[in-house]
């Protein structure tokens, strides 16, 4: 079996018969030890029940991943999982930091220790929420200054989980309003509907500065998306790719394989 | 809305239906500023994309040109750290990549000649 990655498998071939044996063993021995030198470290931040276990699973192909980090919590351990031919994937899981402004300067800390070493922050909200204004708060006050102290916002994205169920929330007995399965799409009703609170979140977001603001993220760091069916996934994938300095490691060594590896309709 | 010359760069950048949307959002939300409605106007465009969040996603392609285009300017920013690399790799990179942005250019999703055959390849 081919062991190369994608990047390398195009880099080869981009490289042709162009330049000579030497150089071109050379130049994949570096790409080699840029991808395998160190994992590639993802931080995920989200409160219980926005689907962190599931957005892993979808969009990292970890299967049967449970996050279990302890609300709250502050001691936040690297998990490392292999992938495979000495490139690794490393999760720093960690809990939405909770409504208490003040235990903001605590988690703070938190995040100003860990965020910097990530390669890719990914902060998890349920996209049918009634409020974000606390995560808008979180986001403000405490993530995007870390970020932009430490000049990585770029690696930042914003994830909106469980567009699936924008219908559901807003009327339960209305069948209209709910996931259309067999297709693996939104039926025209929650299409309208999901467009709607999707202008209403993005509204909230650029109010609040969060988007379209000075020292803020851009547009297309926010993804809209279903992990549990696997829908939008090529947004969460484009934007791994574009994020920081070292989100092209992902999709170009195993980010294709692993995306929606795990789905019910691959069975 | 005063802009300054690189607002004005961007605004220049967007299309007709865009502008269109750039002057809705304006007035809906006449606080805002420039950079607050070329969000709204980006928002926009993600929304209306038929692949996008309202539309039929799909499966992810690996045959995108806008991601094979990151993918090679991060090589490209990888291999720079190293001062052997000669000038005929830079080229052939250089040459790719050029080939990437044209298809972007034009609208066309899917890659053609040379760059094609090698993702057909690969995946």
């Amino acid at each position: 079996m081919d062991s190369k990655f994608a990047v390398e498998k195009m880099l080869e071939a981009i490289l042709g018969n162009n330049v000579s044996l030497d150089e071109k063993n050379q130049v994949m021995k570096a790409i080699n030890r840029e991808i395998t030198e160190k994992p590639f470290r993802v931080a995920v931040i989200g409160q219980s029940g926005v689907g962190k276990s599931t957005t892993l699973n979808a969009v990292f192909g970890l299967k049967n991943y449970t996050s279990n980090v302890a609300e709250g919590t502050t001691d936040i351990e690297e998990k490392v999982f292999e992938m495979r031919d000495g490139f690794s994937l490393s999760i720093y899981d960690m809990p939405g930091i909770g409504y208490d402004i003040d235990k903001d300067a605590e988690y703070e800390k938190m995040y100003a220790k860990i965020l910097p070493e990530c390669d890719v922050i990914v902060y998890i909200i349920n996209a049918h929420s009634k409020d974000i204004g606390e995560d808008c708060r979180i986001l403000r006050d405490v993530v995007l200054p870390v970020c932009n102290t430490n000049n990585i916002r770029e690696n930042l994205i914003l994830a909106f989980n469980k567009i699936d169920t924008i219908g559901e929330m807003q009327n339960p007995n209305d069948p209209e309003l709910r996931w259309n399965t067999v297709e693996n799409l939104p039926t025209e009703k929650l299409k309208s509907a999901i467009k709607i609170k999707l202008e209403d979140l993005t509204d909230k977001l650029i109010d609040e500065r969060l988007v379209g603001g000075e020292d803020s993220i851009k547009p297309h760091q926010v993804v809209f998306y279903s992990a549990i069916y696997n829908y939008n996934l090529s947004a969460f994938l484009k934007a791994i790719t574009v994020a920081g300095n070292r989100g092209w490691i992902w999709t170009g060594t195993v980010g294709f394989e692993q995306i929606g590896k795990w789905s019910d309709k691959k069975l | 809305m005063e802009m300054t010359i690189e607002q004005r760069r961007d605004y220049d950048k967007l299309t007709k239906e865009q502008k269109e949307y750039f002057a809705f959002f304006e007035r809906q939300k006449p606080n805002w500023t420039f950079s607050q409605v070329m969000a709204k106007v980006q928002f926009n465009i993600i929304m209306d994309d038929p692949k996008g969040p309202l539309g039929d996603c799909g499966d992810v392609d690996p045959h995108d040109p806008a991601i094979w285009l990151t993918i090679l300017g991060g090589v490209k920013v990888a291999l720079s750290k190293f001062k052997s690399i000669s000038d005929s790799i830079t080229n052939a990179i250089n040459g790719a990549i050029s080939s990437l942005k044209q298809m972007i250019s034009l609208g066309i999703r899917k890659v053609g000649n040379a760059i094609e055959k090698i993702l057909d390849s690969i995946f």
